[in-house]
């Protein structure tokens, strides 16, 4: 109620109060926006293996996707939102000194992708809100349940379900249905558990051999050398890549080893195919992402991670590389064309 | 003290009590309380139906608002329903042959592209067998044989064309529902697919009722299946919620879909308004924030009552000021009123309204006026009763001759009495005896000279003057006058005598007259005055009556040749008289009088 004209007395007093009750019932009502509108907020984003060059608004296509939301939600980078970068370069050693400089800089919210950092940062602090692109964060201890994570850790569980790692192998198995042994990368890292157990199952149910080849060793081209080294000893004629951030910083090894070897390979992620890698099947990032950014949103207009559930992805990308099949000597089937996302040829 | 003076303190004294002594109904209170009515009570009565009509109609607006934005809401998450089962009509068109499987899974693969929310989709052919199953996360299986005919989705497409299963949580945290529908004919089978409700979020997010109102689905179980805030729905049912979504429903659907204000699942007061969704069996709801929807009848409210306000405050004035404005000039009036009735007559009561109240006021000094003049009137009267008798007075009076009073030459007759042997008897009796005496001695006397119209000039002790044809001329013979009243005080006094003999005092009364020029007029000094009559006639009667015995009447020359022939006279001779150089001839009364 603006009232141009100055009033005397209890009148005056009268709008003075409703004025405050405004105020007041505006505050209460959210309180987020009322801060939004004139705070400067500290994002900090973490990620094991992505350049920092690349968290951009115009960077990798999940940070844009992630960029773009928050920026509809009225965040904007250099107005009320400052970013601190971080990546760990692809050394999970790193993450543990990584959370600390993070911390250091005590950001409002921090967006980290990958459980192994994400374990770091909640190793290191119990307030500070993280939102995490996590695998399963339940069973690394990370949340208390999806529904109520109960810390201060929420964000996305990228693993669909145990049952998500078979699907992979049942669509490489599709591309390559005369694959008899079939190798699944594991990292040098000890974050990297294992082969999934669905993945162990789907290879029984279809009468492969799978094994495990580890990479050993620092030094990144003569590690992964090694272990197609090993996959060629074993006569392997398939390759699944594991799903440890490891083999993301050094997809374009893998892809020229695996290509070269001439083995169909079913990588996690959609980069490794734009670099010539046969397939990948995964939750869209860049979906995922976006449900962070309005997590971010959320816990900095005030929401309580330990209460936001985990969200879970709904979409996924199924992306082929025509002319690497072809290369292999490969027949894409139909229904593989018809169920991918995106088919590169 | 003047009269002026002692009249301005009696007013000072009536003045004090009457403002000390409030009115009990002030006449200001009256004025005010029924004007300011007059105004007030039809500006209240218009806010107060103002507001209220207001209000109803508010309501009723926003009852039929919120219903279609809950029918919106609803069409939409229909929308949402219904483009998933057209898409999935796409998996059951063609029938089922031995060996066709690849055309039905290309079918089906081809709904998971179209509809990112089925999660898995199931085709079961005519006979109820599970033919093949496509899932974006489990195994894809074909020709597992599995017979669904049971199953409750299978059973309920085949029944209905679409059937609708419960929501569950995947995972404890999202929810899933399964949906079926049926081909136009047997053969073609049932499509089965795993829908992730999350994705309506979009549809229900986008969703603005009014500023910061949202919509939220409820399915048949009172769970929640989308709301804008998805954590609730993630979350899952805990009590609280479930208890205040229950209620939610209940008040709704006891308002028949009507509006009214309920707790919503957040805790916050709102409106809510509600739409089913039949195949699903969901309900629709709408809801806006109380403190939102009221906020335009709030703030007419407001403008409404300062308005009120206002036009109270401008109606006090004024009838402060038409109350202040009636009640002075009464108040003037009034103390204008006690002046005046205090004596103070020279007051004069000062109000310029030009109305009735102007003429009462000017009524009012016209009786001070008039009350001043017959106060003074009646003070002079009572100045001269001193010594004429009240007929004699008011005729000075009323005719205005106080003139009469001034010095001049008359003729007059002058009357001198006094008792014999009054001073031996004083000098012997009590104060009070002599008192009583002289009291009982001059009402007999007093009465007949008021009888006579003479004028008492003055007495001391037993002794007074009487003068007649003065200052008014007797209308008849004063001579004449005279002798008949020296009778009749001869007469009187001597009754009286006989009275005091009993009481055994020796007294008698003598009674001199003369007639004759004298100079007559008011004596003495201011607020002490007389008349009188000075000259030799006046010393004549005194000697005369000094002369006289008890009982006897004596009169001088002058006076007796004027009587003579009506009065009887007894000539005593000439007398040596002090004072009077040659004899006088005096004559008495004869006693026949006396003896009457």
């Amino acid at each position: 109620m603006a009232r141009p004209r100055a009033r005397r007395g209890f009148i005056a007093m009268l709008d003075r109060r409703t004025a405050l009750l405004g105020a007041a019932a505006l505050l209460a009502l959210s309180p987020g926006a009322a801060r939004a509108a004139n705070k400067t907020f500290r994002l900090a984003i973490v990620h094991p293996s992505h350049p920092v060059s690349g968290m951009t608004e115009a960077g990798i296509a999940q940070y844009r996707a992630f960029f773009r939301e928050l920026r509809r939600l009225g965040y904007a980078e250099g107005r009320n939102l400052l970013v601190d970068r971080w990546s760990a370069e692809g050394q999970a050693g790193r993450y543990l000194e990584l959370a600390r400089a993070v911390l250091a800089q005590s950001p409002d919210v921090i967006l980290a992708g990958g459980t192994g950092p994400v374990t770091a940062l909640q190793a290191s602090t119990r307030t500070t809100p993280i939102v995490g692109i996590m695998s399963d964060p339940v069973a690394a201890g990370l949340a208390f349940s999806l529904a109520r994570p109960g810390g201060n850790v929420t964000g996305v569980a990228i693993d669909a379900g145990e049952a998500f790692h078979g699907k992979r192998l049942e669509l490489l198995l599709d591309i390559a249905p005369a694959a008899k042994r079939v190798a699944y990368l594991l990292a040098a890292d000890r974050s990297d558990l294992g082969v999934p157990i669905s993945v162990l199952d789907f290879a029984k149910h279809r009468g492969v051999a799978l094994f495990s080849v580890r990479i050993e060793g620092v030094v990144p081209l003569p590690a992964y050398e090694n272990a197609f080294a090993v996959m060629r000893q074993e006569r392997a004629d398939a390759l699944f890549v594991g799903t440890a951030p490891t083999h993301l910083t050094h997809r374009a090894t893998i892809v020229a080893l695996a290509n070269a070897a001439r083995i169909p390979t079913s990588y996690q992620w959609r980069d490794f195919v734009g670099l010539g890698g046969l397939m990948s099947y995964a939750p869209s990032l860049p979906d995922l992402y976006s449900r962070c950014a309005s997590q971010v949103d959320r816990i900095l207009k005030g929401a309580n991670p330990a209460e936001m559930p985990i969200l879970q992805p709904e979409k996924f990308e199924l992306a082929v590389n025509v002319k690497t099949a072809k290369s292999l000597g490969l027949a894409v089937p139909e229904a593989i064309l018809a169920r991918a996302d995106e088919v590169i040829e | 003290m003047s009269p002026r003076d002692s009249a301005e303190t009696r007013a000072a004294q009536v003045a004090a009590p009457a403002e000390a002594a409030r009115v009990r109904k002030p006449l200001f209170r009256k004025y005010f309380i029924a004007l300011f009515a007059a105004v007030v009570i039809p500006l209240l009565a218009n806010g107060a139906s103002e507001a209220w009509f207001g209000y109803r109609d508010h309501r009723a607006l926003l009852d039929q608002r919120l219903k279609l934005e809950s029918a919106a809401a609803a069409s939409k998450i229909q929308d949402f329903l219904d483009g998933i089962r057209d898409q999935m009509q796409w998996a059951v068109q063609l029938p089922w042959t031995e060996g066709g499987d690849e055309r039905h899974r290309f079918d089906a693969l081809r709904v998971l592209r179209q509809v990112p929310a089925i999660v898995d989709l199931a085709l079961v052919d005519g006979s109820g067998i599970e033919r093949l199953k496509i899932s974006r996360v489990g195994r894809d299986v074909i020709g597992s044989g599995t017979n669904r005919a049971d199953d409750p989705a299978v059973a309920g497409a085949r029944k209905s064309r679409v059937w609708h299963g419960p929501v569950r949580l995947n995972r404890g945290s999202e929810p899933y529902m399964t949906l079926a529908v049926a081909g136009n004919r047997a053969a073609v089978g049932v499509a089965i697919a795993e829908i992730n409700l999350k994705l309506i979020w979009d549809v229900i997010s986008a969703i603005r009722v009014g500023e910061t109102g949202a919509a939220f689905v409820v399915d048949r179980n009172g769970r929640l299946v989308a709301h804008p805030n998805i954590s609730l729905v993630l979350r899952g049912a805990d009590e609280e919620t479930t208890a205040r979504l229950k209620a939610l429903q209940t008040v709704t659907q006891a308002q028949g879909g009507g509006t009214i204000t309920a707790t919503n699942i957040e805790g916050r007061t709102v409106l809510p308004a509600m739409t089913p969704i039949a195949g699903a069996d969901w309900m629709v709801f709408a809801e806006q924030p109380a403190a939102e929807a009221y906020a335009p009848i709030r703030a007419a409210l407001w403008r409404t009552g300062i308005l009120v306000l206002v036009g109270a405050m401008f109606a006090a004035l004024l009838a402060f000021a038409l109350a202040r404005r009636m009640s002075g000039p009464i108040r003037v009036i009034e103390s204008g009123a006690a002046r005046i009735g205090a004596g103070q007559f020279d007051h004069r009561i000062r109000i310029a309204t030009g109305d009735e109240l102007e003429r009462l006021a000017q009524r009012m000094n016209d009786m001070a006026k008039e009350l001043a003049v017959s106060q003074e009137r009646s003070e002079r009267i009572g100045r001269l009763k001193r010594f004429l008798s009240p007929q004699v007075a008011e005729l000075v009076e009323s005719a205005g001759k106080e003139d009469l009073l001034g010095a001049q030459k008359a003729d007059v007759v002058v009357v001198f009495c006094d008792l014999r042997g009054f001073t031996a008897f004083s000098a012997k009796a009590e104060p009070e005896e002599i008192m009583k005496l002289l009291a009982e001695y001059y009402e007999a006397l007093g009465a007949i000279i008021m009888r006579y119209a003479a004028t008492l000039t003055h007495f001391s002790g037993d002794g007074l003057m009487v003068l007649l044809n003065a200052p008014v001329p007797c209308p008849d013979d004063p001579a004449m006058r005279g002798v008949r009243m020296a009778e009749d005080m001869q007469a009187a006094v001597q009754a009286l005598i006989a009275e005091w003999k009993k009481r055994g005092y020796g007294l008698g009364f003598g009674i001199g007259l003369a007639k004759g020029i004298a100079t007559v007029g008011r004596i003495g000094y201011e607020g002490r005055h007389d008349y009188t009559a000075v000259g030799r006639v006046a010393n004549l009667a005194s000697r005369l009556c000094s002369a006289a015995e008890d009982k006897q009447i004596l009169v001088d020359a002058n006076l007796a040749s004027a009587v003579t022939g009506t009065v009887a006279l007894t000539q005593v001779g000439t007398r040596e008289l002090k004072g009077f150089g040659e004899s006088v001839a005096v004559s008495a009364v004869s006693a026949k009088a006396a003896a009457e």
